[in-house]
């Protein structure tokens, strides 16, 4: 689906849309931002840093103007994409040029919150890569301070802007698959997660991922992702974890585990179940939503029912009505034959095998929203909880202990209420 | 929450269709219905899903605790006291047997079933009952029953603010409402006809024929499953009177097709 389609389909289901996704109104403005222009600084463009780059390049509203990395190869690498950009071997720098309307943050995860903190002092808006900080209590400092300083403030959860999701949510929000009776998420790898080092010096800041003083590991880089589904589709925050984590196959060095599994309690006992191997790779990854009707693979783009599929020629009416085409209805045969449809293959969720995973969608909303000074509604609050709930599975993992979601770092949000900043 | 599953997609402000398909009378039931809100719709499909159910579980000869299940059962040893509306149904499809030229026969399933075996249904209007006058006689509603759960289901959505709707049975009972939304009537490609289509609106298309390999389409005459599988459709006003003439014109021969045109004619078209 390419940007004007995704644009097109939102202004045809809209109002449903914008219940289970309300950040998407940061496309309302479109037609009167068309000459204006969003000038965005990177800092850290490494391989996250310019694949964003990649499609801030396709949209004529954004501009990269300037870069900032403490390793020369990236910054080479970068201007190949963009080479009038000025560039700067110290974030700080960066932050005092008045040419720079953003910053987009793309760096190791310890050096997102000081960069992001004064970026918001600069009055800069804010694209930080997640997890936002490396514990909860930098989350909630950035996010107050994007409260305080009134700028736009976004997190890299692309799956928030994923046609796919989007749909997801709409349906499971509209109670199509029942009631929500658990998630289980997993992301499933068989490869050391090592990057080439071309000398030893380099290993820590190109191999951060591996070390606790850069990164919290597999919660922090893969679960952040997944565990907002669950939070997104069941409208609640789960208040408690558990979880074990341990290094059971990489034992070369590393100090982060390659090997969790948490557990999230929402309020009325339903689980999200996350497990994260980097040893074996068959079940891939996913965040099964299963409901007493039915179940999505948001990944897989598909969905099922529990009891009986629905039918095929009804359902190629039913999307060709959405998308408005006319067309007669096929009926399969002269009566139905149960026995074929025992194997459920499940259906496709937007019709058609998934393309994409919102990345250039969240990077459009950005860009509207840095060009009209909008900060659409829920996305920063999305971003802070998917963050501070992989910390806080993290934190029980490291504990071995079950954990509350703590008072103090709760915002007014769903069914988190914070007495102190309400 | 709602007790099947269902999609809704609006299509604007004012325009919707809720699809909604469950498993009832042996067979899927899928309803596209259009322009309600999702609440309405899906109630709208419960109280159809109700009926349907509610004539399965008289009307259904698998079921032994159903009402026809023991008239079979019984019959053939006492009167029995039937239900008004099974009663009715009964009657009326003996007097399609006659109107079909025997054509049309609720008695195939009998053991043994021979020529006439209809005959030993004796059926009285004014006690509601009905006996029958040999062992073995087997009544079976199958089809029928799916067109009057149709019939039954219209009259539902004739008292709804729905106006715009298309109800499969089995895929073999369709009856098209109103407009599909992007355009006059429903237009539906029928079966085994090479992607021939028609368009319905306030009207019923009814197939009948045997599946490859499953041949449950039983000529009265001779008694014996019938072998071909080219289905026969018919577009009539109702439900029950497109179940009795698609099976009937699926085992016809020519004399019965003519007197079956004679008899129902104005009251359908063959598709
Ligand atoms: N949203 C997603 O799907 C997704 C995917 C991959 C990575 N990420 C996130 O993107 C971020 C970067 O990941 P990556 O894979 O690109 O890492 P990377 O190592 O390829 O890039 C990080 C860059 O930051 C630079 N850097 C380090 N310290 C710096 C400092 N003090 N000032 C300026 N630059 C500095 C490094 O030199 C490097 O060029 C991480 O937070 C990661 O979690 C997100």
């Amino acid at each position: 689906m390419d940007r004007r389609d995704f644009l097109k389909n939102l202004g045809a289901a809209g109002g449903t849309l914008l219940l289970a996704s309300p950040w998407l109104s940061a496309f309302a403005d479109v037609e009167h931002t068309r000459h204006s222009k969003a000038r965005i600084g990177v800092v850290g463009p490494g391989s996250r840093g310019r694949f964003l780059m990649s499609f801030l390049k396709n949209n004529p509203k954004a501009e990269v103007v300037a870069l900032c990395d403490i390793y020369r190869p990236s910054i080479d690498e970068a201007l190949k994409m963009y080479p009038q950009a000025r560039v700067y071997t110290d974030y700080r720098q960066l932050l005092e040029d008045k040419e720079v309307d953003a910053v987009l943050i793309a760096t190791p995860l310890d050096v997102h919150f000081p960069v992001a903190m004064a970026a918001f002092e600069a009055g800069k808006h804010v694209f930080c890569e997640k997890t936002l900080g490396i514990t909860i209590d930098e989350c909630y400092k950035m996010y107050h301070k994007h409260l305080d300083t009134g700028r736009v403030f976004f997190s890299g959860q692309q799956r928030l802007f994923d046609p796919r999701y989007i749909k997801v949510m709409e349906l499971v929000h509209a109670g199509t698959f029942g009631d929500i009776e658990g998630i289980r998420a997993y992301w499933f790898r068989n490869g050391d997660w090592r990057r080439p080092v071309p000398s030893p010096e380099l290993e820590r800041l190109i191999n951060w991922r591996l070390y606790k003083e850069h990164s919290k590991g597999l919660m922090t880089e893969l679960a952040c992702h997944q565990i907002q589904v669950g939070s997104w589709a069941l409208r609640q925050i789960p208040n408690r974890v558990m979880g074990h984590g341990a290094i059971t196959y990489w034992k070369d060095g590393r100090e982060v585990d390659d090997n969790v599994s948490c557990i999230y309690v929402f309020d009325n006992g339903v689980k999200l179940t996350y497990e994260s191997i980097i040893s074996n790779k068959f079940y891939g990854l996913e965040e099964q939503i299963l409901g007493h009707l039915g179940t999505v693979e948001p990944e897989k783009g598909k969905y099922y029912f529990e009891t009986i599929e629905p039918a095929p020629g009804f359902l190629q009416m039913v999307n060709d009505i959405e998308h408005k085409l006319f067309d007669a209805i096929p009926f399969a045969g002269t009566s139905w034959a149960p026995e074929t449809a025992n194997e459920n293959h499940g259906e496709f969720i937007l019709g058609k095998r998934p393309q994409g995973d919102g990345t250039s969608q969240m990077l459009d909303a950005f860009v509207e929203a840095v060009i009209t000074g909008k900060q659409p509604p829920r996305i920063a609050e999305e971003g802070y909880y998917a963050s501070a709930l992989c910390l806080l599975g993290y934190d029980a993992i490291e504990q071995e202990r079950i954990l509350t979601f703590p008072d103090e770092y709760k915002l007014n949000y769903l069914n988190h209420h914070n007495p102190t900043t309400a | 929450m709602y007790p099947f599953p269902h999609l809704y997609k609006r299509l604007d402000a004012r325009h919707s269709i809720c699809y909604v398909w469950f498993e009832a009378m042996h067979t899927r039931v899928d309803m596209a219905l259009c322009h309600l809100p999702e609440a309405q719709a899906c109630g709208l499909a419960a109280a159809m899903r109700d009926e349907i159910l509610r004539i399965a579980r008289f009307a259904d000869r698998f079921n032994p605790e159903s009402e026809l299940s023991r008239l079979n059962r019984e019959a053939s040893r006492h009167e029995i006291k039937l239900s008004a509306e099974l009663h009715a149904i009964i009657s009326h499809c003996m007097d399609c047997h006659r109107r079909t030229a025997g054509a049309f026969d609720i008695t195939v399933q009998s053991t043994p079933h021979i020529p006439h075996t209809i005959d030993h249904v004796l059926c009285n209007p004014h006690t509601g009952t009905i006996r029958f006058t040999r062992p073995g006689v087997t009544i079976d509603l199958c089809g029928y029953i799916k067109g009057y759960a149709l019939d039954q289901v219209h009259r539902l959505l004739k008292q709804s603010p729905c106006s715009d709707a298309l109800i499969s049975l089995g895929n073999s009972s369709v009856l098209a409402c109103g407009n599909h939304p992007g355009g006059q009537g429903w237009p539906i490609v029928l079966p085994g006809q090479a992607g021939r289509s028609v368009t319905l609106s306030g009207q019923c298309l009814t197939t009948s024929g045997n599946t490859e390999g499953h041949y449950h389409l039983i000529d009265p005459c001779t008694g014996h499953a019938t072998s071909s599988t080219i289905p026969t459709s018919v577009i009539t006003p109702d439900g029950s009177t497109g179940e009795v003439l698609s099976t009937a014109l699926a085992v016809a021969d020519e004399a019965q097709r003519q007197f079956i045109a004679r008899s129902f004619q104005g009251q359908f078209s063959l598709a």
